[in-house]
């Protein structure tokens, strides 16, 4: 007759599978609306800040070519 | 015959149906609160312009693959290494502490100086790949993306397991903190990157086309959290729109796989890392 042998730590480990997935499934947790709203709410306000957004005058930004010519 | 404490009516069978079961919970409260799509509460966002860049530089000199790199404060310099079995990051505010994420599934913070192990995370089933530490102002924590195809997302004092999420359907090879942290991404190597929302305990948004085939390997935001960066094995970098869901532009320029990727900290550019031997800075 076969049958697996349940050791010790078989069983602890399971055990605390199910304790960790306890704790996982009993957090607090908020809308997707409202997550979404807040993470709208972050870009919106700091677009302003974001270079990539906004853009920066060629004259200050360190990694676009300089033009050649001057105005007199 | 001993057994490590076995309850009453406790078997191994009906602790793992029990996780099971509580795996299905763990789903069913997550989608409970599932009410909008991130895209669609979006909608009202404007869309964003055009975008052009290109590479400014090319640096070249490595005589091989380029693994990782990053910036320094200085924002002039950048850093980059080659090969590695693990990835290391330096916590900015304790430069004596580094955090490893490891191919043995586990990962562990150190202090450097006496060489000791403070705090060890184990949770993952399979190699490490990737890690992130929380923006400061979010506490202790950081977030792992495995072989597992989990992201998890721990406490660094605790070394306990907060949160995980198992929506990828491969390698995640990539995570990086939304600049708010209350959220992050990652990259897979299912071809798509995913967001997801830390308070709402679930994804948010997908990032993927079905022309996109080969997996991403590294991501990271711009400096609101509108734009997501991530290179790819297909040698291409695609810039996506975080809240619309949306891909704005495709960067092409390296010669192999792009492998690392990363904004400076000024936001002003970019820099991706590749099999090439070469690195490129994009704005």
């Amino acid at each position: 007759m076969s049958g697996k042998v349940t050791t010790g730590s078989d069983i602890g480990q399971a055990r605390r599978a199910v304790e960790q997935l306890r704790m996982e499934a009993g957090i607090d947790r908020v809308k997707v609306s409202k997550a979404a709203a807040d993470l709208l709410q972050f870009c919106t306000e700091q677009a302003k800040s974001d270079p990539f957004l906004v853009g920066i005058p060629a004259a200050t930004n360190p990694f676009k070519e300089k033009k050649p010519c001057a105005i007199l | 015959m001993a057994t490590d404490g076995l309850h009453e009516n406790e078997t191994l069978a009906s602790l793992k149906s029990e996780a099971e079961s509580l795996k299905g919970k763990l789903e069913e409260e997550r989608a409970k609160l599932h009410d909008v799509e991130l895209h669609q509460v979006a909608e009202r966002v404007e869309a964003l312009g055009q975008f052009v860049m290109k590479t400014r530089r090319t640096l070249k000199g490595h005589g091989n693959k380029v693994l990782c790199m990053d910036w320094c404060k200085d924002k002039r310099r950048i850093v980059s290494s080659s090969q590695d079995g693990k990835v290391i990051v330096w916590d900015s505010f304790t430069t004596n502490k580094i955090l490893t994420a490891s191919g043995d599934g586990t990962c562990a913070l150190w202090d450097v100086e006496s060489g000791q192990l403070l705090q060890s995370f184990h949770g993952h089933g399979a190699d490490v790949l990737c890690l992130d530490l929380a923006p400061s102002e979010t506490g202790n924590t950081f977030v792992s993306g495995g072989c597992d195809k989990k992201a998890m997302v721990w406490d660094m004092r605790s070394g306990q397991c907060i949160q995980a999420f198992e929506t990828h359907e491969s390698d995640i090879n990539s995570v990086r903190y939304y600049p708010s942290g209350d959220a992050f991404a990652s990259g897979s190597d299912d071809a798509t990157c995913r967001l997801y929302d830390l308070r709402a305990d679930r994804e948010v948004a997908i990032y993927s086309k079905e022309s996109i085939i080969f997996g991403a390997s590294s991501v990271d935001f711009s400096l609101s959290g509108r734009l997501l960066f991530a290179g790819y094995n297909d040698y291409t970098i695609n810039v996506w729109d975080v809240l619309k869901g949306s891909r704005v532009s495709i960067l092409f320029g390296h010669e192999n796989r792009v492998s690392t990727l990363r904004v400076s900290p000024d936001g002003t550019a970019f820099c991706s890392g590749s099999w090439d031997h070469t690195l490129r800075v994009w704005a």
